[in-house]
């Protein structure tokens, strides 16, 4: 807490007899003048920390309460004369509240999990708390770093039913929100359950609408009335871009808005940005600034000087990138910025998670055109989408902590798609050692008997709200470095009067399958111009944490090496290397366990280095011993890159995912090789694209990188996609790199209105001759089939504007499809609908890499590539590879 | 369509196939592709989905 000046910090005891608030007595100053052992410290701006003080008693919030004082102390009065906590939640605001009457101090927590309160029992009665961590595990009293709480935020961090409560110092624990602990005279500890977020009365849908509209302008209103000089993001994307408009319908200046963009990604955010800057609705509104960084940059920076925080939550991974963002907001004069998080949470999940509300009689109908409309949206058959909201279905609680407890403790190979359903998705549970697993399974079996959905909530809201609470401490995290910078960072999503709002409609009211984020978009009507709530694509930021992971390699291999929870007996660092490799070489990460991990690493580093090993944390017996990988298993293990059958990666490097698709085989590429292959595509000379390769990774071993590129290139040999001559290698023939396509070019068959009755019979022929080539040939021969069938129909290409029709036709006809209608089937479906008509369309078939995804569409005989708004981005993303 | 006469055997709805799931703002929400299908990626880390996880036994 020293060395962070800015960070704000509160600590004490319910008494005076406890040994760590005697020692904690002399830091800082007392919080009321006559509460020698409640403290206050740290830079807390005057609307952070505020207290209220009657006969009755005493009353402090911290974190954002944006009551004026009148209302503040209205509720702290109300607070000290009732035994409900419901009653100092009812401000706006998000902030953690302390409630001293005479017979009882009540702690109640803010309903978003954003400003915590740890506290332990003490043994003689009471608790010791603090708004940080440190007090716990420092000085005489120190505890050591809780395993199961790291291993959590490993292996499950978004199983809120282990996660909540717990800290990752031994013996500390977390006030809940929706829960006060209350400490009686005596030293006697009781909790109560208030669950007011879900307590109002149901709304309609206007009503709720409303009530969101009032409570975000009520919170921008507020936060712009503090004085402070206010930064929006602006991204371009729906959540932080509403914000900005909202915060600029209140403020009488010009609103300063800031895009983070990086020029060296194929991003089309800046286009939006652009473009809504220029919208009559955005005149004089907005100070706009562009903040340029790179891609690598983003994520998983300065491993090797960032300051771990108080705790080890996943804000740690962006914490570089932040430091120089934040750096240049205070240069703008910024003191407070906001950011949209916690946005989608509350407006918006997968429908399989909600519709089974739907699943009776007397509401078939509606289920049957939302599972339809899921089906085409999540690009997936109508069974599939069945099985989905079956599995949501039977996942309540104590259903899941089960099957969890019931998956560590029995070792062996599990569909990835139960594994993320139970845990979560991008975690990795498998990391975790056979003894950890163990010990999780026991405590999940355990926690299995007190979990369920509250009485008033739904098991869909249930689960957006738990969601909603993992998030929570790293906006905390967030907001706690952006107080070293002088600087503050907030979000209107967290606030008690939106989240009431947003939960006041259950979720299958709250959210439907055809539009997106249906109440938020009623809130904002009038304040956001429609062009920003309408939007419906969103630019994909994989590479930012890919290129980061990358170039943190060096690093993340060192932690490993030295792994701290290697060390508790925790992780299995052979295990998380393979995965790490795959992460290095290309292929995808589980992320959110990557980011804990890494934070928890730089945390338990952070705690007391050099006396690590003094401590006695000695590992368990059943660790793994980390050994450093033996040159020949090294070798193995990079050359699994080298082939993998049955794969094909799409890399960046079209001509030569082509040559491997030339070659009947499928060779999955990784940096390395696509290095290599490239440099010999320069030089044609082994030695040469050794050179190249060495130089391109100076930090590997050139022993094991030469030797894997042979193994490689050996690979490539046996499977005929270079051809050996002498020294020298040469790369078959195959199709060159294709420029990206220039995003005027890509035309948007959003309107159906011109579509003509011949359109959407050739659709339905299309879809139908598509389906049937799939059931009968081979992708081979399919396309085969298909050229056949395009040649011998078409006398003429086709216009833009007839592939525009016939796509749009494509795609309402196939809103009736039982199977999977996508991109592939549609774009078959237009190219064959368009010969029927005698028009010619090529079918492309495209890749990206970061991630590794595949697309199809159509083009038009000049090369204009025709799409649906449904579509993803084509244009600077995908690369053509094959063209029909 | 030179090209297509090499093409090998695919399994092509494999490769069609969602494959990215997605996590929300700061990484930390589950959203899988988007609930309406227009929006359907967000600003977050994404993986490929690897088919099958194993728990190895130590």
């Amino acid at each position: 807490m020293s060395s962070q000046p800015e960070v704000g910090w509160i600590t004490g005891s319910t008494g005076y007899h406890t040994e760590a608030a005697c020692a904690a007595s002399d830091i800082g100053e007392p919080l009321w003048p006559d509460t020698p052992h409640i403290r206050k410290g740290g830079g807390w701006r005057p609307e952070e920390l505020r207290t209220v003080e009657s006969h009755a008693g005493k009353v402090a919030v911290y974190g954002e309460c944006l009551a004026t004082d009148a209302e503040l102390r209205a509720a702290a009065e109300n607070a000290l004369r009732s035994n409900d906590p419901a009653t100092i939640t009812a401000m706006p605001g998000s902030y953690t509240s302390i409630i001293i009457n005479k017979n009882t101090t009540r702690f109640v927590g803010d309903s978003a999990a954003q400003y915590p309160l740890y506290y332990r029992s003490e043994k003689d009665g009471g608790i010791t708390f603090a708004t940080h961590t440190e007090p716990f595990r420092t000085g005489p009293q120190a505890a050591p770093p809780d395993r199961l709480s790291l291993a959590l935020g490993v292996g499950m961090p978004w199983v809120y039913e282990l996660t909540a409560g717990r800290t990752v110092v031994a013996g500390v624990s977390a006030i809940l929100p929706q829960e006060s602990v209350n400490v009686h005279r005596g030293g006697t500890i009781t909790t109560t359950r208030h669950d007011s977020m879900f307590s109002a009365p149901r709304l309609s849908v206007d009503e709720a609408a409303e009530q969101l509209r009032a409570a975000l302008l009520l919170g921008a209103k507020r936060r712009v009335n503090n004085g402070r000089k206010i930064a929006v993001d602006f991204s371009g994307g729906y959540d932080s871009t509403s914000e900005a408009y909202v915060f600029a319908s209140v403020q009488d200046e010009p609103l300063t808005a800031v895009t983070h963009h990086s020029p060296d990604m194929p991003l089309d955010d800046m286009d939006y940005v652009q473009k809504y800057l220029a919208l009559p609705d955005s005149a004089g509104k907005f100070d706009h600034h562009v903040y340029e960084y790179g891609v690598a940059d983003a994520m998983y920076g300065g491993l090797d000087t960032i300051t771990p925080g108080d705790v080890p939550d996943i804000s740690m991974r962006d914490k570089a990138c932040y430091e120089d963002y934040y750096a240049y907001l205070r240069q703008l004069g910024v003191e407070m910025h906001i950011n949209g998080v916690g946005g989608d949470v509350v407006t918006d999940m997968r429908p399989g998670q909600y519709l089974g509300h739907f699943k009776r009689p007397w509401s078939i109908g509606y289920f049957a055109r939302a599972v339809l409309q899921t089906a085409r949206t999540e690009k997936t058959s109508v069974p599939a989408v069945l099985a989905s909201i079956k599995r949501a279905d039977a996942l309540d609680p104590r259903t899941l902590l089960l099957q969890l407890a019931h998956v560590l403790h029995t070792p062996g190979t599990y569909d990835a798609d139960y594994i993320g359903d139970i845990f979560g998705m991008a975690t990795a549970p498998q990391w975790l050692t056979r003894a950890m697993r163990k010990e999780i399974a026991e405590y999940a079996a355990e926690r299995a008997d007190h979990v369920a959905v509250p009485g008033r909530m739904t098991p869909a809201d249930y689960r957006a709200y738990t969601t909603l609470l993992t998030m929570g401490p790293a906006q905390h995290g967030m907001t706690q470095h952006a107080a070293t910078h002088g600087l503050r960072t907030s979000t209107l999503y967290f606030d008690n009067d939106v989240l009431k709002a947003c939960f006041g409609l259950p979720a299958y009211k709250r959210m439907d399958p055809w539009v997106f984020k249906k109440l938020m978009g009623h809130a904002f009507s009038g304040i956001v111009p429609s062009e920003v709530t309408s939007r419906t694509t969103k630019s994909l930021y994989t590479r930012h944490g890919l290129e980061g992971l990358r170039k943190a390699r060096g690093r993340i291999q060192a932690l490993l090496r030295d792994s701290r929870l290697a060390d508790l007996g925790i992780i299995n660092p052979q295990v998380v290397e393979t995965t790490f490799d795959d992460g290095f070489m290309g292929a995808a990460v589980p992320g959110a366990s990557v980011a804990g991990l890494i934070a928890s690493e730089l945390w338990l580093r952070g705690l007391d280095d050099a006396s690590w090993d003094a401590r006695g944390y000695a590992a368990p017996p059943a660790v793994i011993k980390k050994e450093k990988p033996k040159p020949a298993a090294a070798l193995d293990q990079t050359a699994r890159y080298g082939t993998a059958p049955g794969v094909v990666v799409a890399t960046r490097a079209v001509g030569a995912g082509a040559l491997h698709m030339r070659a009947g085989s499928h060779v999955r590429l990784n940096q390395y090789s696509l290095t290599m292959l490239r440099a010999l595509q320069a030089t044609s000379t082994l030695g040469a694209a050794y050179d190249i390769l060495e130089r391109t990774y100076p930090n590997a071993d050139s022993t094991l990188l030469r030797t894997a590129a042979t193994q490689w290139m050996q690979d490539l040999v046996r499977h005929g996609i270079v051809a050996v001559h002498s020294t020298e290698f040469a790369i078959l023939e195959g199709q060159d790199a294709t420029e990206a396509l220039p995003s005027q070019m890509v035309r948007v068959a959003d309107n159906v209105a011109n579509v003509r009755p011949m359109d959407y019979v050739a659709a339905f022929a299309g879809l139908a001759l598509g389906r049937r080539l799939e059931r009968s040939k081979s992708f081979e021969q399919q396309m085969q089939r298909l050229g056949t069938i395009r040649e011998k129909l078409t006398r003429k290409p086709a216009t833009a504007d007839e592939a525009t029709r016939i796509l749009a036709a494509s795609h309402r006809i196939a809103m009736l499809a039982l199977e999977r209608a996508a991109c592939l089937e549609l774009s078959r479906a237009a190219v064959i609908g368009a010969a029927l008509r005698g028009r010619r369309l090529s079918l492309v078939l495209g890749t990206q890499s970061d991630p590794e995804s595949f697309h199809a569409w159509t083009e038009t005989a000049d090369g204009t590539a025709i799409r649906t708004d449904a579509d993803e981005q084509i244009a600077r993303v995908y690369q053509p590879l094959i063209r029909l | 369509m030179d090209i297509l006469t090499d093409v090998p055997e695919l399994d092509v709805q494999k490769l069609f196939e969602p494959s990215v799931k997605t996590i929300g703002a700061i990484g930390q929400l589950t959203l899988g592709p988007r609930s309406n299908g227009d929006e359907r990626l967000v600003n977050a880390f994404a993986r490929s989905a690897p088919g099958t996880i194993t728990f190895e036994s130590e």
